[in-house]
């Protein structure tokens, strides 16, 4: 019998070492120190890699940079690596237990706490920005995401805002007779008003809805920054909560637009109809996005850009606070080999004001430093981006989402699926609250 | 099973030629263990091994993310939990973890998905495969080929042909419903969970539709040749006998179609529980989880949230499930055999 | 329900009204079974602002190319690249998967070793399961060679496929052993045999699975989608729905995309056709 199976045992050998060799290569293995730290001569030859996620306008400013950058530095060699969003995920997740990624990351600062938790990410080094000097020049909304356990692992480049302001299409506005939408509106009656007028059926379907705010982004967006405007809180020392008078409240609020007929959201949703197309194809006069879709669609719908105002949302609360999430970044990956001249680059890139600046208008987002917030910056931004004004006043009200080991599965798979639900009028509102907290909760 | 008599040789020569086929000639054991031994030693790399490793790790709480224990990251923050995950499973409670209820809803779906498909798929070919068998012989060739085409295009090309056919406001179904009533409908076939029809989801009968519309060719083609199989002398003895076409395809076609159809059932059935392509482009498993198949469950367990220890646990039901199918399969093809 | 007109008359007759019907129902059949295609090709003709019309038109009011200048213009879309990458790893895997099916199917038919029945019973076994379930340990595989987002991690992997081996193998039993001695006699090596008798005698399934194997591969979307992430390296039924996600609503340009996708396929299947149905009904594999 044993005489039989020589090759078998030979190649389960060698599978072993296979597996054990490649285990061994996939640990977390620190720079090695004898080479890393002591010389690293400004003369030699650094490849940075860098990966991004696919988004023109993003990666024209990080190209932009790029080559700003190496012009100053010319041993440094950056080279991109982009990923379209889904896959991206999936791509840091694997790739980083592998050992395989680049030296920067770009990351969205909601995800970062996870990549931290397998010592997978380098931390921000005190001399490049330290934890005090960071909550004085950043949004403390965008850098919450980026602070794991007291400690900064990366710095985010834009304020990333998905509530507070929403599109709307002054054209359709004035067709329909509504003159002074610019100006804004005092309270919600008044925003429905208007939404109501600006709603088109035909033969009892609706062919442009008044105000789209079903998509997946921004059902999560507008729920949890109205229980935060009715008072409440939906992450407590208990856990998370939103079976609680203000997410009620909150809820039925949503559903009542739904009521009111501003939307159909059977037809418009995140699968059909999604808030940028819809909008850019007039299919809804009123849209609830942020800004960053404008370069996405500016190419092709120029007409539509021209007649396009962001307008601020009536608020229930005095100040307009709203929920973000921590927008994109960058990181360093733990394992690098170059992390000098990788956080060099980043403090370039983002810690500049002038360069951070130049980045979001190539990409078109809004400051995640203070500074660019208000004064030249500010200036030179809405000088491109006129729209930005509504946003730039409200920044500061912003309140960190919070955070959760999957973010994308609480707000996605569980919230936006959940509320979608309801507003269509399959789930009783109690039911709902209930299965999302209990969903929520389960996910820790 | 290699042995084949050779026709009356001279004896020494057939000692010889036995010698070089079965005997300890060096040239042949080289190229045989030459040639064997990679194969052998790939297949346990990229074949047993990862079978093993699938299998194992239904038995841990494994995240890609976590680096885990010393040997493929098992154990340590990826902790060994036993039949947890199977026991899991059989946790109908109506509160069950998300997961839990998304595997339940997969499996029935998959389930109504398969079941669905097979008589549907049976119901359309068998008839075409007569009557195109009826058929002039050089026009039969163009219909094969016709009906034959949409199962050599990609599905992904496929999902989003029928998507845009299902579109609410845009789709070319609604359009034709526009035109024969006189009235805007916007059905939104593929999202709106309200809509059933005898109890099944819409958006899952408009991804059943899709999915027959790419698949059916196989059958077709199959049943074609089988038809062509049937002897001329018994069509001919029908026909004299007065059988209408009717009494032909029951009496004849069909019985004489029986094993290619139970073997044709059974691979399309199997092909259904796998799938995975049309689903996640034209619904992404929605609307509410109605078109949630296991493939798709398994893929986003994986892949997009990271439960990689659940999905494999998930995948293995789907292995089960698809070796009871098979079993059946041998067991049909065992009685075919017979005849 | 027309069995009482058919009793009568003769048997010419009769067929020909038979095959009447025949046509009745197979021409209607075969225009919505071509809607799809034809809605899809005429889609990609369609202007932009056309394709938006609520309710939609079904010919086009105006016919127009853009659409292919644009998708074949627009720079982060670099459509030769994914034909490209498409074809080397199509191509890559039918080179590979007929080599190693023809060799081992050969080798099991007319040779005997050690092992031999144990091997073969697990290849076969190997056939029934889903290769869906080998996706999630295949993935980590790759990861830990390092071989996510490179072609090679489409290939490497393949190389052996066990329907190929047992459909060889049925096919090998077939050649003359008095072929196979006669060269050995001659003196021809065991490679030269296989390589100039065996592969001769195998060509027409070669040229069968070969095709067989091009269109699966041609057409994979699950595994390329999770082990191909990067954006220069995908493939193009992968980045079909990349492009409809970036586009949403720009049907138009998807439409172009997905017949440019599709077209190729059902091209070269017209040209072969006789070689894959031959292949289907000869294996019922898919």
């Amino acid at each position: 019998m044993s005489k039989r199976f020589p090759i078998l045992l030979i190649s389960l050998l060698i599978i072993a070492s296979v597996v054990l060799g490649a285990c061994k290569a996939a640990e977390p293995t620190p720079a090695p120190p004898e080479e890393g730290k002591p010389a690293e001569p400004v003369t030699e030859e650094v490849t940075l890699r860098v990966w991004t996620h696919q988004n023109d306008a993003f990666n024209e400013g990080y190209a932009n940079l790029a080559e700003a950058y190496m012009a100053e530095h010319p041993n440094v060699t950056i080279t991109f690596e982009t990923f379209d969003y889904d896959t991206y995920i999936q791509t840091l997740q694997t790739a980083l237990p592998a050992g395989t990624e680049a030296d920067i990351l770009q990351m969205f600062g909601s995800w970062v706490c996870s990549y931290v938790e397998g010592d997978n990410l380098a931390a921000v080094p005190s001399d490049v920005l330290s934890m005090d000097k960071a909550r004085d020049t950043v949004f403390s909304a965008q850098l919450a995401g980026y602070i794991c356990d007291d400690t900064l692992y990366g710095i985010p480049q834009e304020f990333n805002i998905e509530y507070g302001a929403v599109l709307v299409n002054t054209r359709l506005a004035q067709e329909v007779g509504i003159e002074d939408i610019e100006e804004g509106w005092a309270n919600w009656d008044e925003f429905i008003a208007d939404a109501q007028k600006l709603v088109e059926k035909q033969d009892d379907v609706m062919i442009r809805a008044g105000y789209h705010f079903t998509a997946s982004d921004a059902i999560p967006a507008t729920f949890y920054s109205l229980i935060l405007q009715y008072g409440g809180q939906y992450l407590t020392d208990e856990g998370f909560r939103v079976n609680t008078p203000e997410g009620k409240q909150a809820l039925e609020f949503m559903i009542s637009l739904v009521d009111a007929g501003v939307v159909d959201p059977v037809l418009f949703n995140d699968e059909e109809n999604w808030v940028g197309d819809a909008y850019f194809e007039e299919l809804t006069a009123i849209g609830l996005v942020g800004p960053w879709v404008i370069p996405e669609y500016a190419a092709d719908y120029p007409d539509i850009v021209d007649v396009t105002r962001y307008i601020q949302l009536p608020s229930f609360s005095d100040e307009p606070v709203f929920v973000a999430s921590s927008g994109w970044g960058l990181t360093v990956s733990a394992r690098s080999q170059v992390k000098e001249t990788a956080w060099d680059f980043i403090s370039y890139a983002v810690l500049n004001p002038e360069n951070a600046t130049q980045w979001n208008i190539a990409s078109g987002t809004l400051p995640a430093l203070k500074a660019n917030a208000a004064g030249a910056g500010a200036e030179k931004l809405m000088a491109e981006f006129p729209y930005f004004e509504p946003f730039l006043a409200i920044l500061e009200y912003g309140q960190h989402e919070g955070h959760f080991p999957d973010r994308d599965l609480v707000w996605y798979e569980i919230t936006y699926s959940r509320i979608l639900n309801a507003l269509q009028g399959n789930m009783s509102v109690e039911e709902t609250l209930e299965t999302l907290e209990r969903e929520v909760n389960e996910s820790y | 099973m290699a042995v084949t008599t050779i026709a009356k040789p001279h004896r020494g020569l057939a000692r010889f030629l036995h010698r070089l086929r079965h005997g300890r000639d060096s040239a042949q054991r080289q190229f045989v263990f030459g040639s064997v031994s990679p194969m052998v030693l790939y297949m346990t790399f990229f074949t047993l091994f990862p079978m093993i490793w699938g299998l194992a790790l239904a038995f841990f709480e494994y995240s890609a993310r976590r680096s885990g224990g010393p040997i493929l990251g098992l154990g340590g923050d990826n902790p060994f939990v036993g039949l947890q995950h199977f026991r899991n499973m059989l946790n109908f409670a109506p509160d069950a973890p998300l997961e839990i209820r998304q595997f339940h809803i997969s499996i029935k779906t998959t389930t109504i998905f398969a079941f669905l498909i097979v008589p549907l798929n049976l119901a359309i070919t068998l008839p075409l495969a007569v009557l195109i068998e009826s058929v002039h012989k050089r026009l039969k060739g163009i219909f094969r080929t016709f009906f034959f085409l949409p199962v050599l295009a990609p599905s992904v090309g496929v999902a989003l042909m029928w998507g845009w056919i299902y579109h609410p406001q845009r789709g070319l179904l609604n359009a034709i419903r526009t035109a024969i009533g006189g009235k805007l409908v916007a059905t939104n076939w593929t999202g709106d969970q309200s809509l059933t029809f005898l109890g099944i989801p819409v958006a899952l009968l408009a991804v059943i539709v899709a999915y027959l519309w790419q698949d059916m060719g196989y059958n077709l083609v199959i049943f074609i040749a089988a038809l062509q199989g049937i002897p001329e002398s018994i069509k001919d003895a029908a026909r004299i006998d007065g059988a209408n076409w009717w009494q032909m395809f029951t009496r004849v076609n069909l019985p004489l179609l029986k094993p290619t159809i139970m073997l044709a059932s059974v691979l399309t059935m199997i092909d259904s529980f796998k799938v995975f392509d049309i689903i996640q482009v034209m619904t992404e498993g929605g609307p509410n989880e109605q078109t949630r198949v296991l493939v798709l469950d398994i893929y986003n367990n994986a892949f997009r949230f990271q439960r990689m220890g659940w999905a494999a646990a998930v995948s293995f039901v789907l292995f089960v499930v698809v070796m009871a199918i098979s079993i059946v399969q041998a067991r049909l093809l065992r009685t075919e055999w017979e005849y | 329900m027309t069995s009482a007109t058919l009793t009568k008359p003769s048997l010419m007759h009769r067929m020909r009204y038979r095959i009447n019907l025949a046509y009745f129902i197979l021409i209607p059949a075969s225009i919505v079974a071509a809607l799809p295609f034809l809605w899809m090709i005429l889609g990609s003709f369609k202007s932009g602002r056309e394709i938006r019309k609520i309710p939609p038109t079904f010919f086009p009011e105006e016919y127009t190319l853009e659409n292919y200048q644009t998708i074949f213009q627009e720079e982060d879309l670099p459509l030769d690249l994914f034909y490209r990458n498409s074809a080397i790893i199509a191509i890559a895997n039918v080179v590979q998967v007929l080599f190693t099916s023809s060799l081992f199917g050969y080798i099991f038919a007319k040779f005997e070793f050690r092992g031999k029945a144990l091997l073969f019973w697990f290849i076969m076994a190997t056939m029934i399961i889903p290769s869906q379930v080998m996706m999630i340990p295949g993935y980590l595989i790759l990861a830990r060679l390092k071989l996510i987002n490179k072609l090679w991690g489409l290939i490497v992997p393949a190389a052996i496929d066990a329907f190929g081996i047992f459909l060889f193998r049925q096919f090998s039993l077939s050649i003359p052993n008095e072929l196979l001695d006669a060269a050995r006699v001659d003196g021809a090596s065991e490679f030269r045999i296989f390589r100039s008798i065996v592969l001769h005698q195998l060509r027409p399934a070669l040229a069968t699975f070969g095709m067989l194997t091009f269109m699966f591969n041609w057409n994979a979307y699950l595994w390329p989608l999770i082990v191909l992430t990067e954006q220069k390296v995908r493939t193009l039924p992968i980045i079909l729905t990349w492009y409809s996600n970036m586009h949403a609503d720009q049907m138009h340009l998807t439409m172009a995309a997905s017949v440019l996708v599709v077209l190729p396929v059902l091209l070269v299947f017209l040209f072969t056709q006789r070689w894959i149905v031959h292949g289907i009904t000869l294996t019922g594999l898919k």
